[in-house]
């Protein structure tokens, strides 16, 4: 009797074992156990940066794309006018977007850069001089402040009424996070680029460390935000801010001299870049997920439908944001910009090319800036996923045209605005045009000329109270999204929907 | 030897009184040393046993009658067998005769419509796909598929290895009394003319006293309707038992019996893509305008230029003729597509069991077994550089290939202890079982093949110089469970019955907080006839049964370290300019953790009867039952805001709970034997809280319609969300006085006649798209299943038919893209409306749809309810003294029909959409089959 209760007693021990269940993974790390090494500090920065090209991410969220169809540039667009009704949406302000029908990716792709960033900020400042010398941990961390600050400026202008925090959430805090106002947003940022980034980061990087954040970026950024928050008391210092960027020689910061090649592949970081979206075709992704695609899958969404090129040049694309005739019939003879910004299909058509005119919002012009072109692609990815143009979202000419508007808002020297708004005009006009006299309104006009399909047009028009004239059905209810329902859902009722719808 | 003259083979032949006993062999026969007096007791499984006196003579033929009553029918249950009469659980079974009457080529063909409670709906007629197998309903929110059990070896990789004709006997256990026997595990799954299926099998069995054995070989070769579809299998099995020592005298160690059970399955298959209304070549097949051709005809020199500079790489067939390009986003000549596909996927898999069993004092048997489901499986796929459309376009051939290996082990040991004290009858089983799972897998995929071809299209064979070209992928996974368990039997004079049990099961899915559970389950059950009061029943009422049982099973079926957070890669970002250009590698967490993980619960009730008349001609079965999953394992929905993975949680709650029949009725006119078995079974699924504050997760969302599938509390899962079409307006009349009760203006101002009238539940005078207007318009999974067989037999001919009914199921009619403008339509856009009266379903057709008719509505939402004649089989058996003097046992020959006749009012494919509940984006219909074979055996 007892030799089988013995034998009992082993069986069942056996599996009483912990040890045999207790598995650790094969080819991953566990998050306890990360952030402990240079290496792994840095692919957490790099982490942080990748929400930055996320264009093809839920429902095609692109910061620049909804920008343009936003505005008077261009319309929607795409195959019929159920392509992506988001977008219809968006364009159409007597027919506007809904807390469940509107460009919802934009909010998710930002709070993941927000997360990534926070994360490098906890993270870094643990490391000890040993494993992460002193100057490039700080270096690290006030490039992810850049990044958070960056996300959230996309978040404060689309939607202003936003959930806001410095330190990733917990479980608990989820239902309590705080839901700042516009105003105390602006104010957050302001404080944090001030406080952590401007100063911080290097003047210029080597030609292989292009894409990440420098202290010229930090300061555009911060004269965008001033410029569209109207905000009268920082007028002065943001001026003399811009200042040191047109004249500290470390800068190195130039116009080049013809418009036309801006957009061209040749020129990505070049003189007068001051910050770009980095996109590559190398991925050669297949990723219609969008996230780890390395190139820019708003190119082609960007080019005409159905367009045959003989001369080789152009690729054919989907057909949104079509540009507007208000935008092509609004240059001025002789302005290089035109071309550079538009396709014209009777030019192209009576160029032996070909173009369909039956995509949805057809109105005869395509943006060429950013349109899809021959060799711009990857040959093995998905060819829609994989192009390599960088978005060019702050470039010097910016700089030159915010200063000369801060310097006239802040009573700064009139002659150094006319300079500086100078430079843009004779750039694209030539040398010997005949320059109006600097005023507000004339730099306004010359913003639309300049950074026409930039994805800047929108927010010039709101923050210079003009959104109502240029914008049929625009008031302002439409300032800001409604907050998507999904997420007021989610939130077990903690957000609350703007006040404006 | 039977009533059919047919040896008994395994008989056990025991001389009573003594511990002296045989077992019959090959041909039946037998041979014992005894007395004059001796009396021999003769048993065999299914048959009534005898006691014969030896006499005088010393050659005995003994003919064993077949036991109709199944009282003392064996069902296989979790570690052992027990008699069907003594159990208390809810179990059906099918045993190898019915499965002869059916040419199956699957294991889920063979249970289908057979079993009560047991809901087998086709994925796809795809040669070589599985079914989706739901008993008692859909279990849980992530995967509902039941576990298999092969000879005690629960299987990891699917079932379709399984040759059906090997099987000897299935039972399907449906409550958790009879699933508490062991651990819950989970496991997942251009038209031919005429597409020919070839399957053969032969086996060889036999035994004598020392031990038992089968040997089997089949052979499927099934092609599909859909063309570049097929699928080959070659399975080979070998089961043995021997006794290595038998001695009843002893006190300890009287017997000592091993066996092993190998199985082995080849399978080789070409597939399509399906159910994909996006792309691939069933959708495209529909979607494409009829006003394309497949072919150029008769392409002029200009044509064949414009093709060369546009379209390079256009597709070809074998004869050179030139597939026509369609330009329509995804959807493109669905012929050229299937040129362009070259997949094969293959597998190996080994499944096999060795086990002893010791007997080591009486009735006390400890037995061990050691099992491995090993499986190695893998595919190579290629694509020739081809233009179908500008967005389905190979600028570079590419071929793929991965190989993968998985490899399960388990050990069981069991002790068994049998004892009576008087009329009470107690079986006390103690276990334990160890179970470990390691696969590891290999991907690579490289382009620019030197030569496109079948034959040729590997890896190594390509010009991939260029970094990016060529890339690889590999990795390895684990995981391991542990359990405890005992169960007690009892019964006290056949008449009440208990069943307890309890297990500890542990699993590497969870962490230290949670890692085990325990699972209790209990049974009872009366049998009211073998009662003293029903001494003096009817002649006609044989047999009635009452029970009832609850208990509890866990799951633990999600990816691993769910209660912790990962790291993943792949969060990239490019720095540095122009060829300067370099992706630097990003990581990041995955998800936010959740210590606290911890196994799901289903827990289930149940109640029923059985009951016999007339000498079981008449069979009655009948259950109630309640089925409540808890504590579901699900990804738990937060905000975006949060900016990380949502983490796995145990949240909500689903409830299935019906009823179940089973009537059988046999009777024999003259000489020919009818039977007829119905079964019918009635679920209600509800969701009962899906654990957060809203109380709905927006399921399934199309582009262009939306969210279209729900999970929301009070409502059965997955079911269709959408607006409710109140007809069509006929005129402009009907759309001016389409008025609200509270804006007193038109609801829908735009509409012109022929649009769609939709309800304004909200009642705020406007169709919103938003959610407010959408109700719940239908439900993927049915109300009512029901299979009804008939046989019948007459002199060597038989005839069986089998009907299926599912009544109650939707479909969502996903296939057409609504943002594309040219795309073909189906032919019941025929009968749109185009002028007053013409139509009061179908609006108007308006390019790019506009107008909105073709929003998510009850215009979409088919009723899916249908009945079957799944199989209609007739078969002749030579007479056995015809075929004998060729030493032949059996010869039948056999005509089988498959799937011959449908009745249902869907105007789809195949109302049997069973892969994404519900929801019909081009599914691969099932074909109907005509089959010739014959059945020999020596």
């Amino acid at each position: 009797m007892n030799k089988y209760i013995l034998l009992c007693a082993a069986m069942l021990s056996v599996c009483g074992c912990n040890d045999f269940l207790e598995l650790s993974p094969t080819n991953m790390i566990i998050e306890s156990e990360y952030y402990q090494t240079q290496e792994q500090m840095t692919e957490a920065l790099v982490a942080a940066y990748d929400p930055l090209k996320w264009n093809a991410y839920s429902n095609y969220s692109s910061y620049e794309l909804v920008s343009n169809i936003l505005s008077d540039d261009a319309e929607a667009g795409g195959a019929t006018v159920s392509d992506q009704p988001q977008f219809q949406r968006a364009n159409d302000f007597t027919n506007w977007v809904t807390p469940t029908n509107l460009p919802e990716g934009l909010w998710g792709r930002s709070y993941e850069g927000i997360y990534r960033a926070n994360l490098v900020i906890e993270r870094c400042p643990q490391l000890s001089d040993e494993v992460m010398p002193q100057d490039l941990r700080e270096r690290y961390i006030a490039e992810a402040h850049f990044l958070r600050i960056f996300y959230y400026f996309q978040l404060w202008r689309f939607w202003g009424y936003i959930p806001y925090y410095e330190q990733n959430l917990s479980v608990d805090e989820i239902t309590t996070v705080p839901q700042l106002q516009p105003d105390e947003v602006y104010e957050k940022l302001i404080a944090d680029l001030d406080g952590n980034v401007i100063g911080k980061l290097p003047k210029t990087v080597s030609a292989d460390e292009k894409g990440r954040a420098t202290n010229g970026a930090a300061i555009a950024l911060k004269a965008r935000m001033v410029l569209y928050q109207n905000d009268e008391s920082r007028m002065g210092v943001i001026a003399q801010q811009l200042k040191e960027l047109i004249t500290d020689p470390e800068y190195q910061y130039a116009l080049v001299p013809d418009y036309t090649v801006l957009f061209d592949d040749e020129y990505e970081w070049c003189s007068e870049s001051v910050f770009e979206v980095n996109y590559s075709e190398i991925g050669n992704s297949n990723d219609w997920e969008g996230r780890s695609n390395q190139g820019n899958s708003d190119i082609i969404m960007l080019g005409a439908r159905g367009l045959k090129d003989p001369n080789n040049v152009y690729v054919e694309g989907w057909g949104f944001a079509p540009v507007t005739k208000a935008l092509n019939d609004a240059f001025l003879p002789g302005d290089p910009r035109k071309w550079t910004t538009i396709i014209d299909h009777a030019e192209f058509v009576a160029e032996g090319g070909s173009i369909n005119t039956d995509s949805n919002q057809y109105t005869g012009y395509t943006v060429r800036k950013y349109a899809p072109r021959v060799g711009y692609s990857s040959t093995t990815g998905t060819e829609a996923l994989n192009y390599k143009n960088n978005y060019r979202v702050i470039r010097f000419a910016d700089v030159l045209l915010m200063a000369s508007e801060a310097l006239l808002r802040s009573g700064g020297s009139v002659s150094e605005a006319q300079d500086y708004y100078g430079r843009v005009v004779k750039r694209a006009m030539g040398d010997d045009y005949a320059v109006p006299e600097v005023s507000l309104d004339n730099i306004y006009k010359e913003r639309r000329y300049e950074f026409a399909m930039e994805g800047i047009r929108y927010w010039d028009l709101v923050r210079t109270n003009q959104a109502k004239d240029f914008l049929p059905g625009w008031d302002e209810t439409k300032k800001y999204f409604p907050i998507p329902q999904s997420e007021i859902d989610r939130s077990e009722g903690h957000l609350v929907q703007n006040p404006y719808f | 030897m039977d009533t059919g003259g047919l040896p008994v083979i395994g008989a056990s032949i025991s001389v009573k009184g003594t511990t002296q006993g045989t077992i019959s062999d090959m041909n039946g026969t037998f041979t014992l040393d005894v007395s004059e007096n001796a009396v021999l007791e003769i048993s065999y499984i299914g048959y009534l046993s005898q006691t014969i006196k030896v006499g005088a003579s010393t050659n005995l033929n003994i003919v064993l009658k077949e036991d109709t009553q199944a009282l003392d029918e064996v069902v296989v249950v979790g570690y052992g067998v027990q008699k069907k009469s003594v159990m208390t659980a809810a179990i059906s079974r099918v045993t190898s005769d019915d499965l002869e009457k059916l040419t199956p080529t699957r294991v889920e063909d063979v249970l289908r419509g057979k079993v009560s409670g047991i809901s087998i709906t086709q994925n796809s007629g795809q040669p070589g796909t599985a079914s989706r197998v739901r008993i008692r309903g859909t279990g849980t929110i992530n995967n509902s598929d039941p576990l298999y059990i092969v000879d005690g070896v629960p299987l990891e990789s699917g079932i379709d290895y399984l040759n059906p004709l090997d099987i000897q006997s299935v039972e399907v256990l449906k409550d958790a009394a009879s699933a508490a026997g062991v651990g819950t595990n989970w496991q997942d799954e251009i038209y031919n003319k005429n597409a020919p299926i070839m399957n053969h099998q032969a086996s060889i069995s036999g035994g004598g006293e020392k031990g038992t054995y089968f040997l089997s070989f089949g052979y499927l070769d099934q092609e599909g309707i859909v063309q570049k579809s097929d699928y080959k299998r070659y399975t080979f099995r070998f089961n043995n038992t021997y006794q290595i020592f038998e001695n009843k005298n002893n006190k300890f160690f009287r017997g000592l019996k091993v066996g092993a059970n190998l199985g082995y399955t080849r399978i080789m298959n070409k597939g399509i893509s399906e159910n994909d209304n996006f792309s691939g070549p069933l959708s495209s097949a529909i979607m494409t305008p009829p006003n394309k051709s497949v072919y150029l005809e008769n392409p002029t020199a200009e044509e064949i230029a414009y093709y060369d500079q546009y379209y390079p790489g256009y597709v070809t067939d074998p004869d050179g003729r030139i597939y026509t390009v369609i330009e329509n986003q995804e959807i493109v000549n669905p012929k050229a597509m299937l040129e362009t596909w070259h997949r094969d996927n293959d597998a190996d898999k080994f499944i096999g069991t060795i086990w002893g069993e010791l007997e080591f004092f009486k009735d006390l048997t400890f037995r061990t077994s050691l099992s491995t489901d090993m499986a190695f499986w893998g595919y190579r796929n290629w694509y020739p550089v081809a233009y179908l459309s500008y967005m389905q376009k190979t600028e570079k051939s590419r071929v793929e290939q991965a190989m993968n290996r998985g490899v399960k082990l388990l050990w069981e040991n069991t002790v068994n202890y049998k004892f009576n004290i008087e009329k009470h009858n107690f079986n006390v089983l103690l276990g334990t079982s160890m179970e470990r799972y390691d696969s590891k897998y290999l991907t690579g995929t490289a382009q620019n093949l030197r030569a496109e071809g079948d034959h040729s299209a590997w890896i190594s064979f390509t010009n991939s110089a260029t970094p990016g070209d060529q890339h690889t992928s590999g990795g390895a996974s684990e995981h391991r469970m542990a359990s405890v368990f005992g169960r007690v039997n009892y019964n006290f004079d056949e008449r009440y019955m208990l069943e307890v049990t309890l297990r500890r099961d542990g699993s590497s899915n969870f962490g230290t907080n949670n890692r085990f559970a325990y699972f209790p389950s209990v049974s009872a059950g009366w049998t009211l006839t073998n009662e003293p009061f029903m001494e003096n029943k009817p002649g006609w009422f044989d047999f009635l049964k009452i029970r009832g049982s609850w208990g509890q099973n866990g799951n633990e079926n999600i990816d691993a370290f769910g209660y912790t957070t990962t790291m993943v890669g792949s969060n990239n970002y490019t720095f540095g300019a122009g060829s300067n250009g370099v992706i630097h590698s990003g990581t990041r967490p995955s998800a936010m953790a959740n210590p606290d993980l911890k196994w799901e619960t289903s827990e289930q009730l149940d109640f029923g009867f059985d009951s016999r008349f007339f000498n079981s001609a008449l069979s009655f079965s009948f259950d109630w039952f309640k089925k409540d999953t808890k504590d579901m394992l699900l990804t738990r929905p937060i905000p975006t805001y949060v900016g990380s993975g949502s983490p796995l949680a145990n949240v909500g709650t689903l409830t299935n709970q019906g009823i179940e029949f089973e009537v059988g009725y046999k009777l024999n006119v003259d000489k020919v034997n009818l039977s007829f078995l119905a079964n019918a079974s009635y679920v209600k699924n509800e969701v009962k809280n899906i654990g957060n504050q809203t109380g709905y997760i927006d399921r399934e969302s199309l582009p262009t319609y939306g969210t279209i599938t729900r999970d929301q509390n009070g409502y059965p899962i997955g079911y269709f969300f959408g607006y409710q079409a109140l007809g069509i307006f006929q005129n402009q009349e009907e759309i001016d006085n389409y008025i609200s009760p509270t804006t007193g203006k038109p609801i829908q101002p735009d509409a012109k006649p022929g649009d769609v009238k939709f309800a304004d539940l909200n009642g705020d005078g406007v169709i919103s798209d938003d959610n407010e207007d959408r109700t719940m318009i239908g439900k993927p999974n049915p109300d009512w299943t029901v299979g009804f067989t008939f046989t019948a037999d007459w002199n060597g001919f038989d005839l069986s038919a089998f009907f299926q009914g599912s009544f109650g199921a939707d479909v969502f009619d996903a296939l057409r893209r609504f943002e594309l403008a040219d795309v073909n339509y189906t032919s019941d856009v025929m009968d749109r409306w185009h002028g007053e009266g013409t139509s009061y379903d179908m609006p108007r057709i308006v390019l790019g749809d506009t107008p909105k008719n073709f929003r998510p509505s009850t215009l979409l939402v088919h009723d899916a309810s249908f009945v079957r004649l799944r199989n209609l089989q007739v078969g002749y058996t030579l007479p056995a003294s015809l075929t004998r003097k060729a030493h032949i046992q059996r010869l039948r020959f056999y005509a089988s029909f498959d799937n011959l006749v449908t009745i249902t009012g869907y105007k789809g494919m195949d109302p049997e959409i069973g892969s994404t509940m519900g929801i019909d984006k081009g599914v691969y219909p099932q074909a109907r089959a005509y089959t010739v074979g014959l059945n020999l055996s020596f």
